[in-house]
């Protein structure tokens, strides 16, 4: 670090960012805690001051209730299956018995679904793939003498359907994180479990993954979050719909906003949708790093005895 | 031996199915791209077509398309560089210097990857359709910018860590001012790195569809919407929709070729070494 008088120009160099982010991040989510008090209709003349009325019509509102737990629910789901599979495939890429370059192109290939529009994905499923005539899963299915997977009839066919696609477009990010995180594990410590006499199994369950768990964490933070404020994926391929068991709650957000024009209400969902994914993140991460340093202390304290 | 080699091929077969599966949707979108509507939609689908350039030329080359195009290269591009300019500087501060509140700064520039993005939908579009600002390329950079910021800062602040302070020292005892140390020493040893970011970040805005749909218009319709839009106009037109849908995709696949290594630093914003 440089010199103690420089410290004004570090100032200089950072707030010009922070006072950005703050008017262009922060001062909407302010004004959108002060609309959220008000009957704001779009379409209305007077918007009158109605308190937290707002809030309580919600926490009574069903589908508000049903759209947060869907939300969690679902991500939580897609979320665990794309830290599994992406794990395993990270193993294998990772796996000393496959050629460096094959591992290197599969691992390009396979970024392709996750840099690709969701718009364009979404469409590409709902039309090219799901589609019951003139889709190629169901005219797949049907040549294997299958029953016909239709996404768009009935509950619990929207949310596999959107699922699937999901973690499809997904997976790859927790791949990459996962096999950079195994790379950069020390040759040395395998030999040595080697030696010991751990075969694959017992090197990857006391070994491997241990030294991985940040990572692991650091990648399912991550798709979570992103996870919880899905939005396109879901607008294209269901719209919320049938009824409305699949709307999570940006399409419930933007439903009230948007069809219903209730401002207010709309607000109130929005604020109540960023405090629960601040709260849920910033949960998991605290109840995470608090356990990685009480490992840390008792490995000291091991150490010193 | 045998064991070894049996758990070889199961190994190569899962990825080279993995593989073909992540390109499946996209060889699906090239091929449909290239049929005749009659052709597009037959059940079963057909495999044997006679292909055509006629989507392209009548979808692709069509002005409100091409203008969704130069809509959606303004925005993202007028974002991802003020995103860098304000980034070369603060990442430079927050790499090199400790000061009171740097860690409150993190955390404020950081915050903003928990707002979901309809929750800053709501409020912009009252904002903005009170000053008169919906279907505007400002309102949308400025939306832009809570998306890119967090990114490239981020990103530029890992490739600043990644060069010894030494070098800082040297550039100062040969008698460089901050200016020049930055402009002549710094920048242009992580100049792939900003180019790298940058080209994340365009990709980012290139593909967002929540912000460009509540708050662009007529005028300003970015590719995503576009998208959306026409689907309606050809629901039943397949053909038309995926020669769309690969133009869409280009940028996308020239990143992945050019800046790939990039990519775990940037997703994970220096989280986890790439």
């Amino acid at each position: 670090m440089l010199g103690e008088k420089n410290k004004w120009i570090a100032y200089k160099y950072t707030m010009p960012t922070v006072a950005v982010v703050v008017i262009v991040g922060l001062l909407p989510i302010l004004y959108s805690i002060f609309i959220s008090l008000f009957e704001f209709e779009l379409t209305a003349e007077a918007q009158p001051f109605i308190g937290i009325k707002n809030y309580i019509t919600l926490l009574s509102d069903g589908r508000f209730i049903h759209a947060a737990t869907f939300t969690v629910s679902f991500a939580l789901i897609a979320t665990t299956a794309e830290v599994i599979l992406g794990f395993t495939l990270a193993y294998l890429l990772y796996s000393k018995n496959i050629a460096p370059k094959f591992s290197a192109t599969v691992r390009v290939l396979m970024l392709v679904p996750y840099m690709v529009a969701p718009v364009v994905i979404s469409y590409t499923f709902k039309t090219l793939i799901y589609d019951v005539n003139f889709g190629y899963l169901n005219a797949f299915l049907k040549l294997l003498n299958l029953p016909v997977f239709n996404m768009f009839e009935g509950q619990t066919n929207a949310a596999i359907g959107v699922m699937i696609m999901e973690i499809f477009l997904r997976t790859p990010f927790t791949i990459l994180i996962l096999y950079s995180g195994l790379s950069t594990i020390s040759e040395h410590i395998i030999e040595a479990a080697k030696i010991d006499g751990a075969g694959t199994w017992m090197r990857l369950r006391r070994v491997i993954i241990p030294i991985l768990k940040p990572v692991i964490f650091v990648s399912f933070i991550f798709r979570f979050m992103d996870a919880l404020k899905m939005f396109d994926e879901m607008f294209v391929l269901t719209r919320g719909g049938p009824g409305y068991s699949t709307e999570n709650l940006s399409l419930y957000v933007s439903s009230q906003g948007f069809e219903f024009f209730h401002m207010g209400k709309a607000s109130a969902a929005a604020v109540i949708f960023f405090l629960l994914v601040a709260i849920v993140t910033g949960a998991l991460y605290i109840t995470f790093n608090m356990k990685i340093s009480l490992r840390r202390q008792e490995n000291d304290k091991k150490k010193s005895i | 031996m045998i064991r070894k080699k049996v758990s070889k091929i199961v190994v190569y077969f899962v990825l080279c199915t993995y593989s073909v599966l992540s390109m499946l949707p996209f060889l699906l979108i090239v091929f449909t791209s290239f049929k005749m509507k009659k052709d597009a939609l037959s059940n079963p689908p057909t495999i044997w077509f006679k292909p055509t350039l006629s989507n392209y030329i009548e979808q692709v080359l069509n002005t409100d398309v091409l203008k969704a195009i130069g809509n959606s290269l303004i925005i993202a591009l007028a974002a991802t560089i003020v995103a860098i300019a304000l980034g070369i500087f603060s990442a430079y501060a927050m790499s090199r210097y400790n000061f009171k509140g740097k860690g409150i700064s993190q955390g404020i520039i950081l915050s903003l990857r928990l707002i979901p993005p309809i929750s800053l939908v709501i409020p912009y579009f009252i904002i903005f359709s009170k000053l008169g600002m919906l279907d505007n390329y400002f309102s949308m950079i400025i939306m832009y910018l809570t998306i890119c910021l967090p990114l490239i800062v981020w990103m530029m602040k890992s490739f600043y860590d990644e060069i010894p302070i030494d070098l800082d020292e040297a550039a100062k005892i040969d008698g460089c001012s901050r200016f020049q140390l930055l402009r002549h020493v710094l920048l242009p040893t992580i100049a792939p790195g900003i180019f790298a970011a940058g080209a994340l970040t365009f990709i980012v805005m290139w593909n967002d569809f929540l912000f460009a749909l509540y708050i662009t218009g007529f005028d300003t319709r970015t590719l995503p919407v576009e998208i959306y839009n026409s689907i309606g106009y050809y629901s039943l037109d397949w053909g038309k929709m995926s020669a769309v849908a690969v133009v869409a995709i280009i940028p996308a696949i020239i990143f992945i070729a050019f800046a790939q290594k990039y990519i775990v630093k940037g997703l994970t914003m220096g989280a986890v070494k790439g």
